[in-house]
C-alpha cells in the first residue's frame, strides 16, 4: 500500500489511492478531450510530470474529480469503476476535502 | 456552460461521428463528409493524432531536459484512449454525485483481445449498434474477423461460435449493456497463415 502525506496535492492523493486498487492497471492522465486534441495535439504535453494523473478542480461546492483508468479484465469493470470512485472519495475525505462530484472513466479493459 | 461544453460541429458532423467514420476506413463513402473541406481537415487531424509517435513525445520531454518514461507513457495512453474512445456507456449507480462510464473504445479493445485468445482469429472491427449511451437500450454487436484456415486450427464456424460466446459473456461481466445479439462475420480468410 502506498503511503501519501495527507497534505499532498489532492490529485496525487487520488492517483495513489486508485493505483493501490488491485483491479486497476494504471491511472491514465486525464488530459484534453478530443476537441482539444484536434485543435492542438501539443495540449496533451501539458500533463503534470509529478506522477499525478487524476484531475481535481476546486469549486465553490467542493472538489470535482475526474479519474481515467485502465482496468484488469479479471474483475468486472463496472465494479472496479465503483471501487475507483470509493477510493477517490475516501482519499479526499481523509484530507478534509469536500467532494462535489467524481467522474470515473474506464478506457481500457485488459 | 463553458466553451468546452459546447460540442463543435463540422458541417453538421460531430467529432465522434467523424472519428467513427474514420474507424470504418471511410466506407461506405459519405459525400456529406468527403465533400466538406472542414470535415476532411478534421479527418486528417484525427489520423495525425493516431500517429502521435513516441518520438514526438520524447522530443517534447527532452525540451524539458527530463525524459520521464512514465510521463511519456501517460501522454501516449491519454491520446490513444481519447482518440479511440467513442461513445460513453453509463454504469448504473445510486450515487448522484458520481458518474461512472465505460468507453466504447474499452469494449472494442476487450473484444479485440478476446479474438487474440481464439486460434487463428484476428478481430478487425467491432460495432455496437444501438444507443449505448442510454441505460437499458438493446444493443446489437457485430464483430468482423479474419481467420486462418487449415492445419489443426479446426473449423471456422466452431471458432467463430467460441468467439461469439466469449464476447457475450465478457460484455455481461464487464458492462451494463443489454446485448440483443452478437454477430460474428468472417470478412477475411488467410490460407497461408496456418501452413507457417
Amino acid at each position: 500500500m502506498t503511503t501519501v502525506d495527507s497534505t499532498a496535492d489532492p490529485s496525487l492523493l487520488v492517483t495513489r489511492a486508485v493505483e493501490d486498487l488491485p483491479a486497476v492497471r494504471r491511472v491514465i492522465p486525464a488530459g484534453p478531450d478530443l476537441a482539444g486534441l484536434v485543435r492542438d495535439v501539443r495540449s496533451a504535453f501539458r500533463m503534470p510530470r509529478d506522477g499525478s494523473a487524476a484531475r481535481v478542480d476546486t469549486t465553490d461546492d467542493g472538489v470535482r474529480v475526474r479519474v481515467v483508468v485502465s482496468v484488469d479484465a479479471g474483475a468486472p469493470a463496472a465494479e472496479t469503476a465503483r471501487a475507483v470512485r470509493d477510493a477517490a472519495r475516501a482519499s479526499l475525505l481523509g484530507a478534509g476535502l469536500v467532494v462535489a462530484e467524481i467522474v470515473v472513466r474506464v478506457v481500457e479493459i485488459v | 456552460m463553458s466553451d468546452d461544453d459546447v460540442e463543435p460541429l463540422y458541417d453538421g458532423h460531430t467529432l465522434d461521428e467523424l472519428a467513427e467514420y474514420l474507424d470504418d476506413d471511410r466506407t461506405p463513402r459519405d459525400p456529406s463528409i468527403e465533400d466538406s473541406a472542414a470535415c476532411v481537415a478534421v479527418l486528417e487531424r484525427l489520423e495525425q493524432l493516431r500517429d502521435v509517435s513516441r518520438e514526438l513525445v520524447v522530443a517534447e520531454a527532452d525540451t524539458h531536459r527530463e525524459t520521464d518514461e512514465r510521463w511519456i507513457e501517460g501522454v501516449l495512453a491519454s491520446v490513444r484512449t481519447t482518440v479511440g474512445a467513442g461513445r460513453e456507456i453509463p454504469v448504473p449507480d445510486d450515487d448522484p454525485a458520481s458518474a461512472l462510464v465505460i468507453t466504447e473504445g474499452a469494449v472494442r479493445g476487450l473484444v479485440r483481445r478476446l479474438g487474440d485468445g481464439v486460434p487463428g482469429v484476428v478481430v478487425r472491427r467491432t460495432r455496437l449498434r444501438g444507443d449505448v449511451t442510454r441505460a437499458g437500450e438493446p444493443v446489437d454487436v457485430e464483430v468482423q474477423i479474419a481467420v486462418a484456415v487449415g492445419g489443426d486450427l479446426g473449423p471456422v464456424v466452431v471458432r467463430a461460435a467460441a468467439l461469439r460466446e466469449s464476447v457475450r459473456s465478457a460484455l455481461a461481466t464487464h458492462t451494463p449493456l443489454v446485448v440483443r445479439s452478437v454477430d460474428v462475420r468472417v470478412t477475411g480468410v488467410d490460407t497461408e497463415e496456418a501452413s507457417r
